[in-house]
């Protein structure tokens, strides 16, 4: 069993570790969204060809990291340990920053309860990031 | 300082939601005991200092009622601690911010603050999964796995104090130490990089 960290979700998914991390397409769509088409990999209807086929592919398999960059995400495996991070490239948040709308964001308070930005919808926000190190 | 904002600003639609860019959760809750009106979360995974180009702590970003960022990440110290050691006077930030709350008066226009923001490079992006990564280890008590992804995350983003100070008890290592010293050494010595802004600064 390996674990994919994507974003605050720790998801248990099928994978083949040796020197690469490789997943089922199944298994790649169902963690990210992404399709493996003829036309390479489509989420709704936008498509991303696949320009490298032999880094992102391999006898049927996804290599998780070399199909990142392609679904706008970058990956770190580490397929001897079993844990792999996933999050959106920097090309992606850059654009996200850009637009000015403030990503959401769900957390747990002290208390466990969670509790998310879209909770103080109509308030003015002052964002604190803090830590005691 | 913070508590104090919040009691004069509540009132006015003001909302301090003080994430904890931190694991240390006993530290978290004695820090939130003196600020009871502050909403404290708690963010292990750095996702909020990823999302919002958060490389150093404390920070501000101001937000709207409509869920737009008015005022990118920037420093912001609660008071003047450690003005001698940062050179920011404290009470700059919270004058705009009173300005911002009680008169609607924003500093810096919409472009400006797109202009101010910390843009992400892959290298930052790929550090923290490989933070990520190491506080699984680190949980799994996987010593030398959590040291390896730890710093692969250093080696890529060595100026992201996010990541080297906040990795700094994962390693055992006193982040008010010599090695912390030797790090802001090399920092000043890169040319401090960071927040653009640096409201309030005096150097």
């Amino acid at each position: 069993m390996a674990t994919v960290i994507y974003d605050t979700e720790h998801v248990d998914v099928k994978a083949e570790l040796s020197s690469r991390w490789l997943m089922t397409p199944e298994a790649v769509e169902s963690l990210t969204g992404w399709k493996l088409k003829p036309e390479g990999f489509c989420r709704g209807d936008v498509c991303s060809p696949i320009f490298n086929p032999d880094k992102v592919l391999s006898y049927g398999m996804v290599d998780l990291q070399a199909a990142a960059p392609l679904l706008g995400l970058l990956a770190v495996t580490d397929p001897n340990r079993g844990v792999a991070a996933l999050t959106a490239s920097a090309h992606e948040r850059a654009d996200d920053l850009a637009s000015l709308k403030a990503p959401d964001f769900t957390l747990e308070s002290l208390s466990g309860d969670p509790v998310s930005l879209h909770d103080f919808n109509r308030r003015k926000v002052l964002l604190l990031a803090w830590s005691s190190w | 300082m913070w508590q104090q904002l919040q009691e004069e600003l509540g009132p006015e639609g003001l909302s301090i939601i003080a994430v904890a860019i931190d694991s240390d959760v006993d530290a978290i809750r004695e820090w939130a005991a003196h600020a009871p009106n502050l909403t404290v979360l708690i963010d292990r995974d750095y996702i909020v200092a990823e999302r919002y180009g958060i490389v150093n702590v404390p920070a501000s970003v101001w937000i709207d009622e409509q869920g737009h960022i008015v005022r990118p990440a920037d420093t912001a110290m609660g008071d003047d601690r450690f003005r001698a050691f940062a050179h920011i006077d404290s009470g700059v930030h919270h004058e705009l911010l009173r300005a911002w709350v009680l008169r609607g008066e924003r500093d810096l226009t919409d472009s400006q603050v797109v202009e101010n923001m910390e843009r992400p490079t892959r290298e930052l992006q790929l550090a923290r999964l490989h933070r990520r990564i190491a506080v699984v280890l680190h949980d799994r008590g996987d010593a030398p796995g959590t040291n390896t992804h730890l710093a692969a995350a250093e080696a890529l983003a060595p100026y992201d104090w996010v990541i080297r100070r906040g990795s700094m008890p994962m390693r055992n290592i006193d982040p008010f130490g010599a090695e912390f010293f030797e790090f802001v050494e090399e920092w000043q010595e890169a040319g401090s990089p960071g927040f653009r802004l640096r409201t309030g600064r005096e150097d």
